[in-house]
Parts: C-alpha cells; sequence; structure tokens
C-alpha cells in the first residue's frame, strides 16, 4: 500500500469518528432540539460530551487489546470478550465492591487489571500455550478455554450483584456493557487508556518480529519472552481499564482488527492506526443507537455491539475456516 | 593455523531433561561455506542454535572469532549473526519488503524511521536474491521457492558477518535447492565482504558439492570434519549413519557422492 493510501484511508477514518461523535451529542434518550442542546439549559452537553470521550477510550481499548491479542496469538479469534479476559476483570471489580469498601477509580481499575491477568494466566494454561512460540496447537482450545473463563466469572458475577439490593443498583447496568452517562469514577481508567494506547504502538516492532518466530525475534536481538510480557501487560490493563468504565464488552475486539487488518494489507503498525478510530467509532456509534431506538429508554451499547456483532462474527467465522491464510494447526 | 570461525569447547547441552551434548567440543574453519550433516535426532539443530546464542549451553562455551557468544548483548550479537530456522514460522500478512527490513531491526534507531542506510542494504538483499519485482507481494502469495528467498533476503538485510541457515532446502524441488545453494555461494564469494555460512543440510550430494568443509555429527558426537573429499568416506558414512556405502567422486564436478549397498 502506498503512503498516500495509508493517509488517505486514515483520515477518511478519523472523519468517521468526528461525524460518530457529532451524531453521539446531537441525539440521545432525550429529544430535544439543536438550539436547546447548544443553550445547555439542562446540562445535557456536558453529559453526551463525557460520555462520548468515555466510548472513544473503550472503543478505542476494546479494539487495539484485541489486535495485540490476536496477533500475539496467531490467532483470528483472539479477542478479550471471547476468551474471558473481560469477564475476568469484571468479576474482580465487581467483588471490590461487594467485598471491600474500596470503590475509587484507582482501586476498581487495579482490581479490574488483576482480574484480566489473572483470566490471561488461567487461559494461556488451559489453553495449552508454550510461553515463547505461543501460536502452536491453541488455534482451537484458546476459544474454547476462553468461553469456559468468560462463562464462569459473568455467572459469578451476576450473582453477586443480584445478591444485593444496592449493588444492583450500581451494578446491574454496567454488567451488560453499558457506558457510564454520569462522572463517578472514570478519570484513572481514562488516562491510563490514554498512555498505553499510544505506549502500545511502540510495542508493535516487537510484536511483529514475534509473529515471526521467537527464535527470529531473538536473533534480531529482541528477546520474545520480554515482548511476550510487555504486550500482555498491556492487553490486560487496557482490557482492566475499558471494564472498570464500561463493563465486559464483547465483540468489538474481535470485529475491530479484523477489518483493520484487512485494511492495513500486512503492516501492524498501520493496523494499529486503523484500529483505533475504526474501535472509537463503532463503540460510539453503538452506544448512540442504543439510546435512540429505544426512547425513552435505553439499550445499552454493550446489547447492542452483540446484536450487530454475532451475524458480523459468522462472517467473520466464514472467513476464518475458509483453509489456508491463517494456518490452523 | 588461522583463527577458527567458531570455537567450541565443553559444550554441554540439555534439552527437556535429555542431554543433547555432553563436553563436545569441535572447531568451524573461517571458510566459506560450512555443512553441517548428520542422521535425524543427532544435534545439528541444537549445535546450530548454540552457535547463534539461542540456546544457552549449561556449561561450555561458543566463541566466534575469539568472542564468547554467550557475553555478546543481544543486539551486539543480532548484528554478528543471523539465524534462519528450519520451518519458517507461520504465514503472516507481511509483504517481502517487510519482512526484509524486519532484518534491520539490530541496526534501528529507537522511535527513528528508517535510515539511508536501511532502506540501501533492503534493496541490494532483495537485488541479490531477485525478489525486486516481487517486493510488494504478500508473503502468502509466494511460492515456496520464493519464500525462502525472501528469508534468507530478510537475514541478508541484517549485514552480518555469519549467516546461519536451518535446513534450507528442504521443502523445495531440486532446481529451486541447486538455484539456493548457488545464491549461497555468490554471497560468500562476494567481494569486499568476508560473508560466512553455515547450513545444516540433509542431501548428502548437495552438501558435498557446494561446501567448502563438512561437519558430522552423531548422536552429540564428533565424527569428520575437513573438506567433502575427506569428510565422506565409506567409514564415515558408516558411523554417521550405520550405513554401508561407497563413495566415488562424480564425473562432472569431482565431488563425492555416496553409494549406499544396502
Amino acid at each position: 500500500m502506498s503512503r498516500a493510501s495509508f493517509a488517505s484511508i486514515l483520515v477518511l477514518l478519523c472523519l468517521v469518528l468526528c461525524l460518530c461523535a457529532a451524531l453521539s451529542l446531537r441525539f440521545g434518550a432525550a429529544p430535544v432540539t439543536l438550539g436547546a442542546l447548544l443553550n445547555d439549559t439542562l446540562g445535557l452537553l456536558e453529559s453526551r460530551m463525557f460520555r462520548t470521550v468515555c466510548a472513544i477510550c473503550v472503543g478505542a481499548a476494546m479494539a487495539i487489546s484485541g489486535l495485540m491479542l490476536q496477533t500475539l496469538t496467531g490467532n483470528p479469534l483472539a479477542d478479550p470478550g471471547i476468551t474471558g479476559i473481560n469477564a475476568g476483570a469484571a468479576l474482580a471489580a465487581i467483588a471490590l465492591a461487594y467485598f471491600t469498601p474500596f470503590n475509587s477509580g484507582m482501586a476498581i481499575l487495579l482490581a479490574a487489571s488483576v482480574g484480566a491477568g489473572l483470566a490471561g494466566y488461567t487461559l494461556w494454561h488451559l489453553a495449552g500455550a508454550d510461553p515463547v512460540s505461543g501460536a502452536g496447537g491453541i488455534a482451537l482450545r484458546l476459544p474454547l478455554a476462553g468461553l469456559a473463563i468468560e462463562t464462569l466469572c459473568l455467572a459469578l458475577a451476576t450473582a453477586l450483584i443480584l445478591a444485593d439490593a444496592e449493588m444492583q443498583a450500581r451494578y446491574l447496568r454496567w454488567i451488560s456493557g453499558a457506558i457510564p452517562a454520569v462522572a463517578r469514577t472514570e478519570t484513572a481508567p481514562l488516562g491510563v487508556i490514554s498512555v498505553l494506547l499510544v505506549a502500545g504502538y511502540f510495542t508493535c516492532e516487537r510484536l511483529e518480529l514475534l509473529s515471526l518466530g521467537a527464535d527470529q525475534s531473538d536473533s534480531l536481538g529482541r528477546n520474545p519472552n520480554r515482548t511476550v510480557a510487555l504486550v500482555l501487560t498491556c492487553v490486560t490493563v487496557l482490557s482492566g481499564a475499558s471494564v472498570a468504565i464500561a463493563g465486559p464488552l464483547a465483540f468489538l475486539g474481535l470485529l475491530v482488527p479484523f477489518v483493520a487488518r484487512g485494511l492495513a494489507a500486512g503492516s501492524l503498525r498501520r493496523a494499529y492506526l486503523f484500529a483505533l478510530p475504526i474501535g472509537a467509532s463503532a463503540l460510539v456509534l453503538a452506544d448512540t443507537i442504543g439510546r435512540v431506538i429505544a426512547r425513552p429508554g435505553e439499550v445499552h451499547a454493550g446489547i447492542i455491539a452483540a446484536l450487530l456483532g454475532g451475524p458480523a462474527l459468522i462472517m467473520v467465522l466464514r472467513r476464518v475456516l475458509r483453509p489456508a491464510r491463517w494456518h490452523a494447526e | 593455523m588461522k583463527q577458527p570461525l567458531f570455537d567450541i569447547q565443553d559444550l554441554t547441552v540439555k534439552l527437556g531433561g535429555k542431554r543433547i551434548y555432553s563436553q563436545f567440543s569441535a572447531q568451524l574453519p573461517d571458510v566459506g561455506i560450512t555443512g553441517i550433516i548428520g542422521p535425524n535426532g543427532c544435534g545439528k539443530s541444537t549445535l546450530l542454535r548454540c552457535l547463534g546464542g539461542l540456546t544457552t549451553p549449561e556449561n561450555g562455551s561458543v566463541r566466534l572469532r575469539g568472542a564468547d557468544i554467550g557475553h555478546l548483548s543481544s543486539i551486539a550479537r543480532a548484528r554478528q549473526i543471523a539465524f534462519l530456522p528450519q520451518e519458517p514460522p507461520m504465514l503472516t500478512d507481511m509483504t517481502v519488503e517487510g519482512l526484509v527490513a524486519k532484518g534491520r531491526t539490530p541496526w534501528r534507531k529507537a522511535f527513528l524511521p528508517a535510515s539511508q542506510a536501511d532502506r540501501d542494504a533492503v534493496s541490494q538483499a532483495l537485488e541479490a536474491t531477485q525478489l525486486t519485482e516481487l517486493r510488494h507481494r504478500r508473503l502468502t502469495a509466494l511460492s515456496g521457492g520464493q519464500r525462502q528467498r525472501a528469508w534468507i533476503a530478510m537475514a541478508l538485510a541484517q549485514q552480518t558477518e555469519v549467516i546461519l541457515l536451518d535446513e534450507p532446502t528442504s521443502y523445495l524441488d531440486l532446481p529451486h535447492q541447486i538455484r539456493l545453494m548457488q545464491l549461497l555461494r555468490d554471497l560468500v564469494a562476494q567481494k569486499g565482504q568476508a560473508r560466512r555460512v553455515v547450513v545444516v543440510l540433509h542431501d548428502l550430494t548437495i552438501a558435498a558439492r557446494f561446501c567448502d568443509t563438512l561437519v558430522g555429527l552423531s548422536d552429540g558426537k564428533l565424527i569428520c570434519a575437513g573438506p567433502p573429499s575427506e569428510a565422506l568416506t565409506p567409514k564415515t558414512v558408516m558411523q554417521l549413519y550405520g550405513l554401508r556405502a561407497q563413495v566415488r567422486p562424480d564425473p562432472v564436478f569431482a565431488r563425492p557422492v555416496v553409494y549406499p549397498e544396502e
């Protein structure tokens, strides 16, 4: 792909993101005229702005953690939603709220990241991956093991929420993947996501080397174990932070990287830059649709994402299951 | 005697609890192409990985022109030794040029774009492997022989003194095998750059025809070392493979050819 077409795709994607953000600011559960919105008599614009920023960050974070996990495992089905990493983060965050009095943004973020890390660690072992060569025979085992972890963690988390009326009020909305409408404890996770999204870009080179094989990476002077550690840290903290904000969202991290890789023609760094606006636009759009289709109620972004994501997943699977390309062993 | 290229002293290597080498010592002379031969599972690949510093021996040392490889930083090592594993790993979406550019990794500066030297090295490597025309193709769209050349081009772009190759000819048909070995010959013959190639080979005829030195291994022991005509004899073939055979020079190049009698 030429430099010019890369730049024009990127600009186009950013314009799409701006359009989605504008829609998200303009339309919401409460129908208001443009004039009233701009005068901001209801404080609506401010709350919608906050919500849009959250959706942008979480959407981009999910897309990137999916992209990195897929490249690391060489498995196009690896995504923090499907592999149970998000669910692990959600369970840890809920357990923190249920059993302890800590509920600052930082505490939830830490708990969610630890939960994501534990789920990822369990997954790695259940799927039987070799810590260095990674990809091996985990094409099928990875999503299966992930499904087991996801189901277990979400069931436990839901049980903890349903056991307590106060927990229900606070977290029932969150567990189905909803973008927050009022600012509560989101500042710390938002900051962490922004930092990691920039830092993650600089791991692309290493990660791409690792995808050539652990030996190859080593003989080119990049320690493969360190790459795995860096990337997994990035994935788990991104996933933990986005779960802390918007609950366990599925599908986004699966589909967005698929599209981004297709556009990027073989360069991980380009795929990374494409995945950022695509992921952000997708979640902002899902959130806006959810607020508009069932007025005055709301359908959570997570549910919209799953509704649209289901059919899209089937398309991806058809593509993946077609022989060759990503050869599954 | 000239300083050897690789000097291996008292090498002891364990892999998965199994001892592959025990107190193994050998010297690889400083000549163009050194071929490593031997039966399956004799430790050829392990030796190559030790030469490349990818396997850390339990004991002993490997020296490259006097410098202990175990003491080099990974970047310094990557600037001196290129390594291509037996099976080029899973197919990636990368383009030929993208793959070859990866060979520049040890020379790149963090956070900076590729320098002119990087770009020159990449285009030279593509030219040497006759891949310039295919530079924008995806690896998945190439034939086996072309893909193998792309990996070699990556090692060339690394601009190392030494290139280690693990059975590069296994998946190629005869003309591609010959072309690949010819390419290796061209590399070591290039003026101004004293490149050295160490290559693990299965095919004895190919090995005898293209290598300057052969090193025969069996069960973690050094069986023979020397120019093909000295290293390949009925005795060493028996020791290496347990095979009764005659060895005769071929009528065209006068290189030894093994004729098994069983």
